[in-house]
């Protein structure tokens, strides 16, 4: 479990020509999070959700603003990252990938690990194939198994099912709430779908296209959920109205 | 009411409904479908190997119909038997052996060379922009030019061989390697980065494989141009190798023995190609190819 500190996040990408102006990707984001809990940023494409993602991964950095995430024990917290795509090294097996980002013990014991969360998400009878033998979606349980196998205190997940069929999604998803149900994990999660958003998460922080968070809401439903039932179809509408009156004033205008 | 499809049998299953589920039966597969065409004797003669054979066949008696036509040309026949000669007097090995001597040495500082600087020029730009015409020339500049350069600077020696190979060589190399530096997937390398994976291991696992294609392709070209500077050298200024053999046949007017080492240099050529390269570069593809065979 981590908990994540985010104070007046800003994210400004400079410009590269005379004459063009500056992007303001995320203008100011604050909110905490801890514990053993399914946050989700949902919003329009384009309003800085993989950015501020980026930005707690480490990969980048924020414009002003603090941004810390503290893990179980001292020193630096562990991040898990799934992404859209599967980002598997096509060269090496499956086996091989999960080794990749596993650093601790030798050899025998990073195999050991890997096949166990392999395992955990199916796909044990695949360590020996590479990436291309495999379809989209279990590639893309390949990268949650790895993110998984870290042990994270923090689990990044950005838009991790978009690129998926409907029924492969629908199935992963399934499969995302069992896994977050048996391990410690604080999971930040990215979509653009609001049904996604109300099936998964224990809250929702609602995104405008501005770069701001406009709302932060509980879903408070029982795991685990569905996505045919009735109370996740009224939350889902009323993110929905919520999105349609942020946006309003802009259509009037 | 939808349109019946078909006259309804006795048991209540129309025609077209039947010839359907007959189908899926394995025994009424018409034998044609599961063996393959009967094909008539001559059919070989139509297929791709048979072009090939034709083609070597046509261009042998071809060849030696203008060898024995024209007196300055060679036969084939005539070019074996030199050879033969040539192998009885022990000099196709003694310089077979010096050529391969410069041109390993030469091709090993080039896979060397060729790496470190197409990776330096990839990860630094002002070392890019530093040499970027320099290697311009080196791919510009003629290789006999070098070649006439270094025996004016060395005389007869293995140094002159070697430099030319290298210089003309690699710039090939550099120019691939630079291409697979820079064409490392960046969404692998944030993978990495995201996951704290060490630079060691990032360069072991990542960037290096993603460059292995192209270095080979790039090896490829480097050894057709490096073998070709050696040859050359020799050619122009030296007393040994494949190349003074072949200029030797030259100024003795002898057809024969210049066709004859020019098939000996087009056969270790090949032989190389076909033999190390062919497999190396399959060895770096074979992942990809896993995938296809899946796919298929």
């Amino acid at each position: 479990m981590a908990r994540l500190v985010a104070r007046d996040v800003k994210k400004v990408f400079p410009p590269t020509r005379q004459g063009q102006d500056p992007v303001f990707a995320l203008r100011d984001v604050s909110f905490q999070a801890e514990g053993h809990t399914f946050v989700t940023l949902v919003g329009p494409s384009g309003c800085g959700k993989s950015t501020f993602l980026n930005m707690v991964s480490g990969i980048d950095t924020p414009s002003a603003g603090t941004l810390e995430v503290f893990g179980r024990t001292e020193g630096d917290a562990k991040i898990g990252y799934v992404f859209q795509d599967p980002r598997l090294l096509p060269w090496k097996t499956v086996l091989d990938n999960m080794v990749y980002v596993l650093d601790e013990g030798s050899t025998d014991e990073r195999e050991a690990r890997g096949r166990r969360f392999l395992d955990l998400v199916n796909l044990g009878s695949t360590a020996d194939m590479y990436p291309g033998q495999l379809s989209g979606g279990m590639q893309q349980r390949v990268g949650i198994a790895r993110a998984l196998s870290i042990e994270p205190d923090l689990l990044l997940m950005d838009e991790p099912f978009s690129h998926l069929d409907a029924i492969t999604a629908r199935d992963l998803r399934v499969e995302l709430q069992r896994l977050w149900l048996d391990t410690a994990s604080t999971i930040l999660f990215v979509t653009h779908d609001v049904l996604e958003a109300v099936l998964l998460s224990s809250r929702v922080l609602m995104m405008s296209s501005r770069g701001v968070i406009f709302r932060d809401l509980t879903i408070d439903l029982p795991f685990p959920r569905r996505q045919t039932d009735k109370e996740v179809a009224i939350h889902q509408a009323e993110i929905l109205e919520l999105f349609e009156e942020m946006e309003r004033p802009k259509v009037d205008a | 009411m939808a349109r019946p499809r078909g006259r309804e049998g006795a048991d209540g299953v129309s025609e077209v409904q039947a010839a359907v589920r007959g189908h899926g039966a394995t025994n009424d597969i018409p034998a044609s479908l599961l063996a393959p065409p009967a094909r008539p004797w001559w059919w070989w003669l139509t297929s791709d190997r048979a072009a090939r054979y034709t083609a070597r066949l046509a261009f042998l008696v071809v060849w030696q119909w203008a060898g024995s036509t024209f007196q300055d040309i060679p036969t084939p026949l005539g070019t074996l038997e030199f050879l033969r000669e040539e192998f009885a007097r022990g000099e196709v090995f003694r310089n077979v052996g010096i050529s391969l001597f410069r041109a390993v040495i030469g091709l090993s500082l080039v896979l060397v060379l060729g790496i470190a600087i197409g990776i330096a020029m990839a990860r630094w730009w002002r070392v890019r922009f530093f040499l970027t015409d320099l290697i311009l020339v080196g791919i510009t500049l003629p290789a006999f030019i070098w070649a006439l350069l270094v025996v004016m600077w060395w005389g007869f020696s293995n140094i002159g061989p070697i430099t030319v190979c290298v210089v003309s060589a690699t710039p090939q190399l550099v120019v691939n390697t630079f291409q697979g530096a820079t064409a490392t997937p960046g969404k692998l390398l944030a993978m990495s980065d995201a996951y704290r994976v060490g630079t060691r291991r990032q360069f072991r696992w990542l960037v290096i494989p993603s460059m292995m294609e192209y270095i080979a392709a790039g090896f490829r070209s480097a050894v057709l141009a490096g073998w070709g500077a050696v040859l050359l050298v020799e050619w122009f200024g030296n007393d040994k190798g494949v190349g003074f053999r072949a200029h030797y046949w030259y100024d003795a007017h002898s057809f024969e023995g210049m066709m004859g080492w020019g098939l000996v240099m087009m056969v270790i050529i090949l032989a190389f190609d076909r033999i190390v390269m062919d497999r190396v570069v399959r060895h770096f593809r074979s992942w990809r190819i896993g995938g296809q065979q899946w796919s298929r």
